[in-house]
């Protein structure tokens, strides 16, 4: 299972109707949100281990159980051992006890009773993974107090899956037998750039997303843009369309899925551009209108037309094979060395 | 043509005498060659008050214009006014007209199906069976009625590999509909009729008989779970057609009594699409705590078939629908594949203009309404997937079937008129 399946398969499992943990009492608060930490808890870091420089933390997931315990889950293809670099990550959040947790997010402290660090892992690596936890806990309590910590295995079965945590889990205290779609479930996060800036799948299931929400934003709100000006909003119009967890969707690697989807969208208009009256691109999207009604159907029919998707889409060349700026490769840098000031 | 009122009441008791008119004809058998049967046509389009009803209103290639009474509304044609609108609900319009069918409903229909802001009522065969059996055989046993059932496989491949069964790449999709009413009697003697299974039954019969062999003839038949019509009965003789496509054709001496029957469905129906969205629309629900977070509500939709589909049934099943821009699902989109057996759709419903999510593969269409599109989706994709997909389609709103949505809004309907009355 790729990681951004995973990441796809927790956000399934705090789903309502469907999901296990939705229906254990799991909401979900947060996805890639950076947690800073506070300096004590910094030093505490570098004085269980000289390694572990960390300015902040990015787990996967922040997920609240009920009023007062919250999850910082993250999704790993394998286990990492005491000494990766990954164990820095770990180590910052298994210090972001209730009281650091709350100031970090804002909260207030009686809203945060218990803060769990859980990992999800492909079945079989959870006992490996629960042993590094526990290895990293115990370097660091000299230095501070620490979370509660577990790994969970996911196992497929015959109608789906299994979820089993390690002999000292925190995270489930018995197997979960979860159903499945034999397909696997509908990704409500289709790209993460901070999983894989370069998987091709995943960029096109947001093209198709971002086409399918612009083609339906232009037939319901073009025929306004007769004889006065509207703004397609790239953030409110499409993204948050799009993808049904934007807005609490904090990672930073938005940054460059809003590029990649100004960019497409730009693609999206060039056709048609010769249609417009007064086209603008602006920070937040785009302004124009069209002289007539006749203009919105010639539109419409060319954004339906099979000949426009062949025409923006050249068969080897992917719109989303655009080369990061500068500016987006130190911002990428600085997000993964958790450096507050970014250069 | 109508002729001009100056109140409701004026209007409706003209339309008694007309529709008694009418039936008496038809019991002689001698229907005045240029004079039709009442006809009712429930329509969707958006919520009332909402900018998009003024728009959808405007989009109509009729003038429009209003009467004394705020909830009729003349369509008028170079002759005067050939149809009342009369608003039954929030979002339904009943579009009532006078014409012969074969004058002016192939055109009319492809009005319809090629405005953005309108839509039929659909009735899968799933929902017209709750009302077979839930209403009509419970409080009509005795009574004679009319069923039609019709099932034509479009997309299939019969023989694995081998396209035996004719295409539809060149037909234009508005002659799909103009066998709606046809049937075997209405093949046209011109043409040579497309090589597919296809099926085409009607009986009429008393309800309590029809009761009795029915299931067994669903068991070893499935066509016969496509029904297409039903014929609720009037209350002395005769009765009212109500047709898969939201028609209601007046067979009985009264209007208003049809009418009532029309306004009942009406409410089981938009009760239905409300539930059915309220369960179904996904949404991140914000969350009143300290700190945000959100709640992910909502469910798929599952058209699960009674067979897998055979890969070239499946290929051909997608190219008709997002081959053309026009189709009979109304959908658009560009497919990715993930396999041979599984396709992504990030797509737009056509009515209403709504990005919407699906999934195929052989053993079912899934379907992911995002909130505040329209429930009306589900409806036509139930009923055109029965009709030319899989007669005995099974469909699942998560986990509840289909068709307790419109047996629990049937019920509501009756236990609480007042709550639904005009």
């Amino acid at each position: 299972m790729k990681p951004l399946e995973q990441l796809n398969l927790m956000l399934w499992l705090v789903w309502d109707a469907q999901g296990a943990l939705a229906r254990q009492g799991f909401t979900l608060h947060a996805i890639g949100a950076r947690i800073p930490l506070d300096p004590a808890l910094q030093r505490a870091l570098i004085r269980a281990n000289s390694r572990w420089k960390k300015h902040a933390v990015a787990p996967d997931l922040l997920l609240r159980y009920r009023q007062g315990t919250w999850w910082l889950l993250e999704c790993k293809t394998s286990a990492f051992g005491p000494n990766s670099s990954t164990a820095a990550q770990a180590a910052g959040m298994l210090v972001l006890t209730p009281r650091w947790f709350a100031q970090a997010r804002g909260l207030p402290e009686k809203d945060v009773a218990l803060v769990k660090v859980c990992y999800a892992l492909q079945g079989g690596q959870e006992a490996t993974q629960q042993a590094t936890l526990e290895d990293i806990r115990h370097r660091l309590q000299p230095h501070a107090a620490v979370n509660p910590a577990g790994a969970f295995g996911i196992y497929p079965d015959g109608n789906g899956l299994t979820l089993r945590g390690a002999g000292a889990s925190v995270c489930f205290a018995s197997a979960m037998a979860i159903s499945l779609p034999p397909e696997g479930v509908y990704p409500l996060l289709p790209v993460d750039p901070s999983i894989d800036a370069n998987d091709p799948d995943a960029w096109k299931d947001l093209q198709e997303r971002l086409r399918s929400t612009f083609v339906a934003w232009m037939g319901k709100y073009l025929p306004r843009a007769v004889h006065q000006p509207v703004e397609l909003r790239l953030e409110e119009d499409l993204l948050r369309r799009a993808i049904l967890v934007w807005d609490i969707w904090e990672d930073e690697s938005r940054k460059t899925v809003r590029r990649r989807a100004r960019a497409f969208v730009r693609r999206l208009l060039q056709p048609v551009r010769k249609y417009f009256q007064h086209l603008e691109e602006r920070p937040a999207g785009w302004t124009f209108q069209v002289p007539d009604v006749t203009t919105v159907d010639t539109i419409l029919k060319h954004l339906l037309g099979a000949e426009s998707r062949r025409r923006e889409m050249p068969a080897q060349l992917s719109l989303f094979d655009v080369a990061p700026s500068r500016e987006e490769e130190a911002d990428e840098h600085d997000r993964k060395s958790g450096d507050p000031n970014p250069s | 043509m109508f002729p001009r009122f100056s109140n409701r009441d004026a209007l409706f008791r003209w339309l008694d005498r007309y529709t008694a008119e009418r039936k008496e004809e038809l019991d002689r058998q001698r229907l005045s060659p240029h004079l039709g049967l009442p006809k009712a046509y429930l329509l969707e389009t958006a919520a009332d008050g909402s900018e998009a009803q003024s728009r959808a209103l405007a989009s109509l290639p009729w003038p429009v214009r209003p009467t004394e009474d705020p909830r009729l509304l003349y369509l008028l044609n170079g002759q005067g006014p050939w149809a009342v609108l009369e608003q039954l609900s929030s979002r339904h319009f009943a579009l009532y007209t006078l014409l012969r069918h074969q004058d002016f409903e192939s055109g009319f229909r492809k009005v319809i199906l090629q405005n953005p802001w309108w839509d039929f009522a659909w009735f899968a065969g799933i929902a017209l069976d709750i009302l077979w059996r839930d209403y009509l055989v419970e409080v009509y046993p005795h009574r004679f009625t009319r069923l039609a059932f019709e099932h034509e496989a479009r997309f299939e491949s019969l023989m694995d590999g081998r396209d035996i069964t004719e295409r539809d790449s060149e037909e234009p999709e508005e002659t799909v509909f103009d066998r709606e009413e046809l049937g075997a009697d209405g093949e046209n003697e011109d043409t040579f009729p497309k090589e597919r299974r296809a099926a085409s039954f009607n009986f009429t019969d008393l309800v309590g008989r029809i009761r009795s062999f029915l299931p067994q003839l669903q068991e070893i038949h499935p066509p016969f779970r496509a029904l297409k019509m039903l014929r609720l009965p009037a209350s002395y003789r005769g009765g009212y057609d109500l047709w898969s496509w939201g028609k209601l054709t007046f067979r009985a001496p009264s209007f208003r009594e049809g009418r009532v029957y029309l306004l009942t469905i009406t409410r089981m129906y938009q009760r239905a699409t409300e539930l059915l969205e309220q369960t179904a629309w996904i949404q991140a629900e914000s969350l009143e705590l300290p700190g945000g977070g959100v709640r992910l509500t909502g469910t798929s939709i599952t058209f699960r078939f009674s067979q897998p589909l055979t890969p070239q049934t499946l290929q051909r099943f997608m190219e008709g629908i997002f081959g053309r821009a026009r189709n009979l699902f109304r959908l658009w989109g560009n497919p990715i594949r993930r396999s041979d057996r599984f396709f992504y759709v990030h797509g737009v419903d056509l009515h209403l203009w709504e990005p919407i999510g699906m999934e195929f593969t052989p053993e079912y269409f899934r379907l992911y309404l995002p909130k505040g599109t329209c429930g009306n989706t589900v409806h036509r994709l139930a009923r055109n997937l029965q009709r030319y997909v899989d007669p005995a389609l099974e469909v699942r709103i998560g986990d509840r079937p289909y068709e307790d949505f419109f047996r629990q809004a049937l019920w509501q309907v009756a236990e609480n008129p007042s709550e639904n009355g005009e």
